[in-house]
């Protein structure tokens, strides 16, 4: 085959060149999917329940354009807050703004009924600013604009599922034509959501070329020759190409999940490519005889088997994420190791072809390595100390693996999208505003159907909603009782039985009704009652959106209502995560063991022994354990990143201990002893352990600057992970190999 | 109800006028040919949402004039649970105007003075009171020229109340033929659209020589997304009415 190489070497060139070429072709046709209820199947309950009640009150999806000073209640800021309503619906991709302008003042004053607009008349005094606070906290229909303390007032703006979340930036025109000295916030899912697209392209833009110094860096750091960096850098980014050029050719989208492809692919796809170029300095270095073409062949025949074993096992590792019953994480397993894969034909056939191009170096800088004895000296010294210590080491192990088992059992899962963000962002401000001072962003809304408008069932509404309002979790309820009381003020006296009461006749409440609905009240009307009065809903705001209290709360409402003829079901985006925090845990299992299966099966085939398939799967599994653990220790939820992180670990850690126990057998071959065999293994191979695991946290690393949480939490974890992995490959296997002799290492 | 404020507006446009150009020409031909008080109507109402939902509602309404004071009374005759529910405006010549509301579910009756907010919250929309009171002087008529609508050549005429800009601009299609009004649209005060309503299916008042109604009347509202399809099931000249047939009988259902 290598001859075949060298003697094709100009076709294999071109045809990877054309490959390359027509990805790149595809990749403008990339685009981004931002939805995380995107991610989640279809079929999933609360979807539907979801698009349903779209289908009932219309757009629900809701946006909050907030002002924040030290007092809002002033001239100037409730007229920039009128310009901004009446600018923003000229804006067609909004189905309605409601404002505190819309808000009426019903009441009875001699005799006559009173039904003006709340701010008919904004004050211009300070005595009058005090009044109209006075009056806004008394009005239910004004107050739910303001914060308590006066500091916020609020627009909110509705709009369709359908509408774009590109609707955001045109918000953002309107807010840069009304200026103004009070500070604008916006925030709502759509808002959360346009932001997670928008730092997507971000961290793709910034992380992708940090990624690629770094791996540069590291590269002409270890080999001190251009080709060293030019022929993995080559092989990299073709890869990368090819799998953003296949995702657009399946006409899948990028997803968050996408940012780590090119990541992974980094990390893990030039790891090929510098066992190549390190044996080939090597033999450029050691045999003054061989030609650049022979060395080329004998690079190939040299590391053909091991790197295609490692290279298979990282991709049957990664092809773990296809049990994921998330679309992104599957199309994520399925292109990185599509891309994997391709670096693996690059490294075997493309790097010697073209390196068969190149002239040699000259000697003297290849053996330049050579010179670094520190790394060499540590581990003579390691080797030294792990066959010293086998016992320890394996009772240290079991106490780590202890520890890690007890912290799982401390693992949360949490899928809410505000903790994508930190406090500190823009997102993260205004979604702390919104659930500390307006309840909340995140909305259940618990369905009513049938005669929804007679007094019993406005009764269990009103019942249902000072117990849910109880929870510490839940931050305001609405229903069409409020709007009802309220409505009933402008028909009785104060003093009169019936003010800010459920009316006693099912007509009663709908002539009310009606009758606000032709005044021209139809939004405020239509967020709790269909257009036909056949369905009415209860909106409770979480000002705590974790999975947690979400599950509380759907708890309460499900023994609540639960007998209750009317009452059809429970919905919200709350509730989507969690059933996406299910989804992620089942995900989680299937494709670990899924990889570990994959590992277990082609490492019992290659090394033709169970017990090396159970051996090799050992460190990871200690790596995981410990992981977990960590997590759960620290409080780091499992999320819908670091969910990926099992997968990804196997395919990247099982690595070690193939070379590991490859080079093992080798000098077991040559009649070492187990223990001077392992210290030779950690010696030789121990270097390429070391510096292949260095250039993946490397590789991962810049994910600790991303714009999200969770992928800065799986930066720092993947770093943590390999690390054992590491530990457990150079540490724990030697130890277990010392004291068990495995038949299948003779 | 929508539609009544539409009926209305004819009537208000008529009293102005006495041409003293084309434009005013046209419109008081086109005015003259509407019954526009001392009328009943009933009318079924097919309001439709943005979802295509929908609801059907029908009013009887009555429309009197007597020495400057006008008023109008609506009943809804369905659906059943608002069946009852009575509007009466009443609006003076010289002062602001009244607008008493009927429920017949608790039996109240609740008052508001007629100022056009509360003239829009009770929906009648362009008021009574803000176009019978008009000195013709204040309307502005003007000739955009001719365009077809569904076929027919029309005078394109744009007509606005300069006492009140903030209701903007309307422009009127009307039938060079028949001087009918086919097209109405209304726009806000930023110039762009509102509402556009469409009228067909005119038919002569029987008793009543040269008058004659749209039956069929399409509104859309622009703004909100939503269309009213209004029918008009009978009319009749009620030459009789007198103020006493404007007051609220509660009947408690």
């Amino acid at each position: 085959m290598q001859d075949k190489i060298i003697k094709y070497r100009s076709i294999i060139v071109i045809a990877a060149t054309v490959i390359t070429l027509l990805s790149l072709l595809l990749i403008p046709r990339l685009q981004i999917n931002a939805n995380v209820d995107d991610y989640v199947p279809d079929t999933i309950k609360n979807k539907i329940y979801l698009k349903e009640l779209d289908s009932i009150f219309g757009g629900s999806e809701m946006i909050l354009l907030m002002l924040n000073a030290e007092d809002v209640v002033n001239a100037t800021t409730l007229n920039r807050l009128e310009s901004l309503a009446t600018d923003l619906s000229t804006l067609e991709g909004l189905d309605r703004i409601i404002s505190p302008f819309n808000a009426q003042e019903i009441s009875i004053e001699d005799g006559l009924m009173s039904m003006t607009p709340f701010f008919e008349d904004i004050p211009d005094s300070q005595a009058g600013f005090e009044a109209l606070k006075k009056r806004i906290a008394s009005n239910s229909m004004a107050n739910r604009f303001f914060s308590d303390d006066f500091s916020l007032v609020s627009l909110v703006l509705i709009k369709n599922t359908g509408t774009p979340d590109i609707i955001i930036d045109e918000i953002k025109e309107v807010i840069a034509a009304n200026p103004g000295k009070e500070e604008t916030l916006i925030g709502g899912l759509p808002f959360i959501r346009h932001s997670i697209s928008g730092n997507i392209l971000n961290d793709l833009i910034v992380l992708l070329p940090i990624a690629m110094f770094l791996m540069v860096f590291m590269l002409y750091f270890s080999f001190r020759e251009w080709k060293g960096v030019f022929m993995p850098f080559l092989i990299v980014l073709m890869s990368i190409i090819l799998s953003f050029g296949l995702m657009a050719f399946f006409g899948w989208k990028i997803s968050l999940f996408s940012i780590l492809m090119p990541i992974m692919i980094i990390a893990i796809a030039n790891d090929y490519g510098i066992h190549l170029i390190a044996h080939y300095q090597e033999l450029a270095g050691a045999e003054e005889s061989l030609s650049m073409k022979e060395i080329c062949k004998q690079i190939y025949k040299d590391l053909k088997k091991p790197i295609l074993i490692t290279g298979v096992t990282t991709i049957g590792g990664i092809l773990g994420l296809l049990s994921h019953t998330m679309m992104p994480a599957a199309e994520l397993g399925v292109l990185t190791a599509i891309g994997i894969g391709f670096a693996l034909l690059l490294s075997l056939w493309f790097l010697p072809a073209m390196l068969s191009f190149f002239k040699l170096k000259d000697k003297g800088s290849a053996k330049g390595k050579k010179k670094n004895s520190v790394l060499d000296r540590g581990l003579v010294r390691m080797g030294n100390w792990v066959t010293g210590h086998p016992k320890t080491i394996i009772a240290s192990a079991v106490f780590v693996t202890i520890i890690g088992v007890v912290g799982v059992f401390f693992l949360k899962v949490d899928t809410n999208v505000e903790s994508y963000f930190s406090a500190k962002s823009e997102v993260g401000r205004s979604t702390k505003l919104i659930n500390e001072k307006f309840g909340g962003s995140q909305f259940i809304s618990l369905l009513f159907s049938g005669d929804v408008l007679t007094p019993e069932v406005m009764k269990r509404m009103e019942f249902y909603e000072k117990e849910i309002i109880k929870d510490p979790a839940v931050g305001l309820v609405s229903s069409p009782v409020s709007l009802v009381k309220e409505l009933s003020k402008g028909f009785y006296e104060l003093t009169e039985e019936g003010y800010n009461e459920i009316p006693e006749t099912s007509e009663e409440i709908y002539q009310l009704i009606e009758m606000f609905s032709l005044g021209g009240n139809e939004d405020d009307i239509s967020q709790f009652l269909d257009y036909n009065y056949e369905n009415a809903r209860i909106l409770i705001s979480l000002k705590d959106g974790s999975n947690s209290a979400n599950k509380r709360v759907l708890k309460k409402i499900n023994t609540l209502t639960k007998d209750d003829p009317n009452v059809r079901y429970a919905a919200g985006a709350g509730l989507t995560e969690i059933e996406l925090a299910d989804i992620v845990v089942k995900g989680q299992i299937k494709s670990l063991i899924f990889a570990l299966a994959v590992v277990f099966i082609i490492l019992s085939f290659v090394l033709r022994s169970p017990k090396a398939g159970l051996l090799s799967g050992l460190p990871i599994t200690i790596a995981i354990v410990v992981l977990f653990g960590l997590m759960g220790i620290f409080g780091i939820a499992l999320d819908i990143a670091t969910a990926l992180l099992s997968s990804i670990m196997i395919g990247v850690g099982v690595d070690y201990t193939i070379h590991f126990l490859w080079r093992f057998k080798t000098e077991r071959s040559r009649g070492h002893d187990h223990r001077k065999a392992v210290r030779i293994t950690l010696n030789t191979s121990g270097r390429g352990i070391i510096i292949n695991a260095l250039s993946v946290i490397v590789g991962f690393m810049p994910l600790i600057l991303s714009n999200f949480t969770p992928l800065k939490y799986f930066g720092a974890l993947i770093v943590i992970s390999i690390t054992t992995c590491l530990i457990s490959s150079l540490f724990l296997v030697p130890a277990i190999v010392i004291l068990t002799r495995p038949e299948f290492l003779e | 109800m929508l539609k009544l404020k539409l009926v209305v507006l004819f009537a208000a446009f008529c009293m102005p006028l006495m041409g003293q150009n084309n434009a005013r020409d046209i419109f008081e031909k086109a005015a003259d040919q509407l019954l526009t008080a001392n009328l009943e109507l009933l009318l079924e109402i097919k309001e439709i949402a943005s979802n295509g939902k929908f609801k059907e509602k029908q009013y009887n309404v009555l429309i009197g004039k007597s020495e400057g004071v006008e008023w109008t009374k609506t009943v809804v005759q369905q659906p059943p649970k608002l069946k009852g529910i009575t509007i009466v405006i009443t609006d003076y010549p010289d002062e602001t105007g009244l607008i008493e509301i009927f429920t017949p579910a608790n039996g109240k009756i609740r008052k508001m003075k007629a100022t056009p907010k509360n003239m829009e919250l009770v929906n009648s929309g362009v008021s009574i009171a803000n176009y019978t009171s008009k000195d013709p002087s204040q309307l502005s008529l003007e000739f955009k020229g001719n365009e077809e609508f569904e076929g027919k050549l029309c005078y394109k005429l744009e007509v606005i109340d300069i006492r009140d800009l903030e209701n903007g601009k309307t422009i009127y299609l009307i039938e060079k033929n028949t001087y009918r009004i086919l097209k109405i649209t209304a726009f806000d005060k930023d110039g762009s659209q509102k509402s556009i309503t469409t009228y067909s299916d005119f038919q002569a008042i029987g008793e009543l020589k040269g008058k004659t109604h749209p039956m069929f009347m399409v509104n859309k509202d622009l703004k909100k997304a939503k269309h009213n399809e209004i029918k008009i099931l009978k009319i009749n000249a009620r030459p009789d009415l007198k103020e006493e047939n404007f007051t609220i009988e509660p009947v408690i259902n």
